[in-house]
């Protein structure tokens, strides 16, 4: 079903490209010098291609009727892990790259490993500690900072 | 005498000779690893790059390449788990060989024939690709577009059955639209960009590539350890001590070898099939044309040497069309043609004229690599299959760090690092519900090329189709390019005819 929901999103989303395009398109009379030329054949294809593949997986989920998949939930952890991500880039601004990263590490200690403890946090500050080291000094790749008092302290450090 | 140069140059670096043995070391390593594909683990490299020159940078991902290809049959000998797809017919002998004691000749057979088949590639590769470029130089815009669609075509080795070639279809699709996003370098007009500043240059391929490849992977890999579905590896004590066959043993398998080399070389030209395929189709011909054929699946040198000669050929093979033409053909390819484009080049016949120290340092890169292989998989083998103890929660979580500072690292913009977290998410879909990440990043990668070149031929043409595809080169490659598209279904048509006879 999951993916049956996955094809439908790509067909709506290549509509409303489509109509964006035809929208923005301008009048040249010749087509090829028109913007949205190329994208548009591509959106055409695309809608093709996806309308088929929904026919199929539809068919599919028809004839077939497919076992549910296991029990387990794991989109809680998916969803956290995701949240995590985003709050990881969220917060390099303000946090810095190494504080926003140790915080990611022990979350995702956590949502992987489904526990948290002493050798999860010693891991969680020694990899970003590793990577802020060996990318922000050696490898010069300029990391964020953060604000405040955070920007001063990560200059000692990279 | 170019070539020379580069020997020359790339001998007597010690900067070079050092990333040779970092990438192989970690090629190994990726390889080795379960759920690190080789083109995940080229893309994980990129920001180690970002302070490099472009030849040293180049040197490091080649290295990666070759040693990710060997790096899937550690696990696949001593395991029966293959760590990447083309090490899979290795498991066939090479585990057989570790149940009766052989582990360690499977190991050193694997190596040497890794190496023998890298070396042997990689100088086919220096001799193929001159002769590529020189019919490359009178190609036609229409040409190249032509050319870039039969780099297309390698999706039709990304789905094994008529759905799967939908999906993959779609995903090259995808890709190629994502690659109009940003200003239409005819009629300068922005596309797709939403009244977003950030999106007028385009979607970067670099945080494509990584979030695509290793963020989406990372969720996967939760989603399927939260399920249970995860069958961790029974990391028992095993002795992982490397043997080499002896000369006279080496010797009674030079044929197969020698076969497997070129198959995988072949198989490896051509856009999609790859090293998967390569290993299997020289497995089956190795088996055909052995004296032992009733032995093969028993464990035997040579079901190990047929494989891991061929996938390792493979890598040569794919860089001929990347080198000479600028096409990669698999995603592994594609993440490395990034790469040029980081630094603002385009390979193909040009980059041979105008900087051919630079391809000649690639290719004797490379040729080194395959060399160093022998002396780091002999010596590291125990060490990484220690690697493979490391907890999932370590690895994931390195991996999305290294993802976040290789997109920000590019250009110090916090807007990559997002368009890293999109494809993260929308790479973590693909993967739940097959659609072939690869595709989409070589749609992407190709996009402005058939684009600009289709364009460009019809404005040549006075806009008239027939005037700009109507040449013989052109058709033929546009034809072949159907064929291999449509491949799948009449191969799947054929065996439905079979089975009703």
């Amino acid at each position: 079903m999951g993916d049956l929901i996955f094809e439908i999103s790509v067909l709506g989303i290549a509509i409303f490209l489509y109509a964006a395009g035809v929208t923005l398109d301008s009048k040249n009379p010749i087509s090829v010098m028109r913007p949205y030329w190329w994208p548009k054949m591509i959106l055409i294809l695309i809608l093709i291609a996806s309308f088929a593949l929904i026919l199929t997986s539809v068919r599919e989920l028809w004839v077939y009727r497919r076992p549910r998949e296991a029990s387990k939930k794991a989109w809680p952890w998916l969803l956290a892990q995701t949240v995590n991500i985003i709050l990881l880039v969220a917060l390099q601004n303000l946090l810095g790259f190494l504080v926003s990263a140790i915080i990611f590490s022990i979350v995702s200690s956590f949502i992987i490993d489904g526990k948290l403890k002493a050798v999860h946090i010693f891991i969680s500050f020694a990899i970003p500690f590793g990577l802020t080291l060996f990318f922000g000094s050696v490898m010069g790749v300029v990391l964020p900072r953060g604000v405040g008092f955070l920007r001063e302290l990560s200059f000692l450090i990279y | 005498m170019d070539i020379l140069s580069a020997i020359h140059g790339v001998m007597t670096d010690p900067i070079s000779w050092f990333l040779m043995v970092v990438g192989v070391c970690a090629g190994v390593l990726f390889g080795a690893l379960p759920g690190i594909s080789t083109s995940m683990g080229v893309a994980l490299m990129l920001p180690f790059t970002y302070r490099l020159d472009v030849i040293h940078a180049l040197i490091l991902m080649v290295s990666v390449y070759c040693g990710g290809i060997f790096g899937g049959s550690i696990t696949a000998i001593m395991f029966n788990i293959p760590g990447t797809p083309e090490a899979t017919p290795t498991t066939f002998d090479g585990y057989k060989m570790t149940l009766k004691g052989e582990g360690g000749k499977a190991l050193g057979t694997a190596i040497l024939c890794s190496a023998f088949g890298g070396a042997f590639s990689v100088l086919m590769m220096a001799l193929i690709s001159p002769l590529l470029v020189k019919a490359a130089l009178n190609f036609s815009p229409a040409d190249y577009a032509a050319v870039a669609f039969l780099g297309l075509s390698a999706v039709a080795g990304l789905g094994h059955g008529p759905k799967e070639q939908l999906k993959a279809i779609l995903s090259v699709l995808l890709g190629l639209l994502l690659a109009t996003v940003g200003i239409d370098a005819i009629t300068g007009v922005p596309r797709f960009t939403f009244g977003s500043p950030a999106l007028l240059g385009g979607i970067k391929f670099i945080p494509v590539m990584i979030g695509a490849f290793a963020g989406g992977e990372v969720l996967r890999q939760i989603e399927s350890r939260k399920k249970g579905l995860m069958i961790g590896i029974e990391l028992f004590r095993k002795d992982v001590t490397t043997r080499f066959p002896s000369l006279r043993e080496f010797l009674e398998i030079k044929w197969t070898i020698l076969k497997s080399a070129l198959i995988g070389l072949g198989i490896g030209i051509l856009p999609g099939a790859g090293a998967t395929i390569a290993a299997f189709v020289s497995y089956g011909v190795a088996k055909r044309s052995s004296k032992h054929r009733d032995k093969f699946g028993t464990g035997i040198m040579e079901g190990v040497a047929a494989p891991e000669t061929a996938n390792n050929a493979s890598t040569g093979g794919a860089m001929v069309p990347l080198l000479s033409l600028g096409i990669p053909g698999s995603g592994t390819t594609a993440v490395i043609l990034g790469i040029f484009l980081m630094y603002g080049l385009q390979p193909g016949p040009l980059l041979y004229a105008n900087n051919p120290k630079l391809v000649y340092s690639i290719i004797v890169g490379m040729f080194f690599a395959n060399i160093l292989m022998i002396f780091l998989g002999r010596l590291g083998a125990r060490l990484f299959v220690e690697f493979l103890r490391l907890p999932y929660y370590v690895i994931g979580t390195t991996i999305i760090l290294l993802s976040v500072i290789g997109s920000y690292g590019l250009d110090n913009d916090i807007d990559d690092v997002w368009i890293c977290l999109v494809f993260m998410i929308i790479g973590y879909f693909m993967r739940k519900y097959d659609f072939p990440v690869a595709a989409l990043v070589l749609g992407l990668v190709l996009g402005k090329l058939i684009e600009n070149n289709l364009r460009r031929a019809l404005i040549i043409s006075g806009f008239s189709w027939s005037n700009a595809l109507l040449r013989p080169l052109t058709i033929s490659l546009i034809l072949l390019t159907i064929f291999m598209l449509l491949w799948p279904y009449i191969k799947a048509l054929r065996s439905k005819e079979v089975k009703a006879d």
